[in-house]
């Protein structure tokens, strides 16, 4: 993957790279602290599964090495449900129809997304040239 | 009123569990609106952010604080594109990026 390698070879042998991906379950809907419904996540995982697959590769081509992992759950607030449903109308991920009223009626609201930050470190020189 | 992300922190949290910023030379891909970009940059020397949406980049430009206009250097560029001189960082963040 050319980005990838565009960005490991802007750090110094040694440093760090900090990756910061969505991750399944389904992001969910919350509402009043309760999950008013899943949202299909797959376009993101997608997209989340090709990075991962490029820094494992990496990992195992020795140009990296995953120093540790942190899985966390981030939330994006919405004034209104109404305005939830705006926001989702320009998005690649869909809200599901059958939710569509129950989301209207919402007041303050959230979409809670699993999320997993990956601390890969650089080989060394020798290591990276090797590789 | 538009949707906001991650107001609790949560992101900058699990950033500061596994990583030191302080004094380090920073590359952020996909930087957004410069989200975490000004959180990093508080601790970081230098941060280069960039990110492919320009209007996401230029929301970060006007709300940059003043006190770190020199320390944050944004741009609207693709991770393919951008012109970076080898070594150059310390650490790289791709955020939701690559």
């Amino acid at each position: 993957m050319y980005v990838l390698r565009n960005m490991i070879g802007a750090v110094e042998p040694c440093g760090l790279i900090f990756d910061l991906q969505v991750i399944r379950p389904d992001p969910v809907v919350e509402a009043a602290g309760q999950v008013v419904c899943e949202i299909d996540g797959s376009q993101l995982f997608r997209m989340a599964d090709a990075a991962a697959v490029a820094l494992d590769a990496a990992v195992r081509d020795g140009v990296l090495s995953e120093e540790a992992r942190d899985d966390h759950d981030v939330r994006e607030h919405y004034a209104t449900g109404a305005e939830l449903i705006e926001s989702f109308a320009a998005k690649k991920r869909k809200l599901p129809v059958a939710a569509m009223p129950q989301l209207r009626q919402l007041g303050s609201c959230a979409v809670r997304d699993s999320c997993r930050l990956r601390r890969l470190r650089v080989a060394s020189a020798a290591r990276i040239s090797v590789a | 009123m538009t949707p906001v992300l991650d107001p609790e922190g949560a992101h900058l949290a699990a950033l500061r569990r596994l990583g030191d910023f302080r004094a380090r030379r920073v590359l952020e891909f996909g930087c957004g609106d410069g989200r975490l970009t000004v959180s990093i940059a508080r601790e970081a020397a230098h941060v280069l952010a960039f990110d492919i949406d320009g209007d996401g980049v230029e929301r970060a430009r006007q709300s940059l604080p003043a006190e770190l206009a020199e320390r944050i250097d944004y741009r609207v560029a693709s991770g393919k594109e951008i012109e970076i001189e080898r070594h150059a960082f310390e650490i790289a963040l791709f955020s939701w990026s690559l």
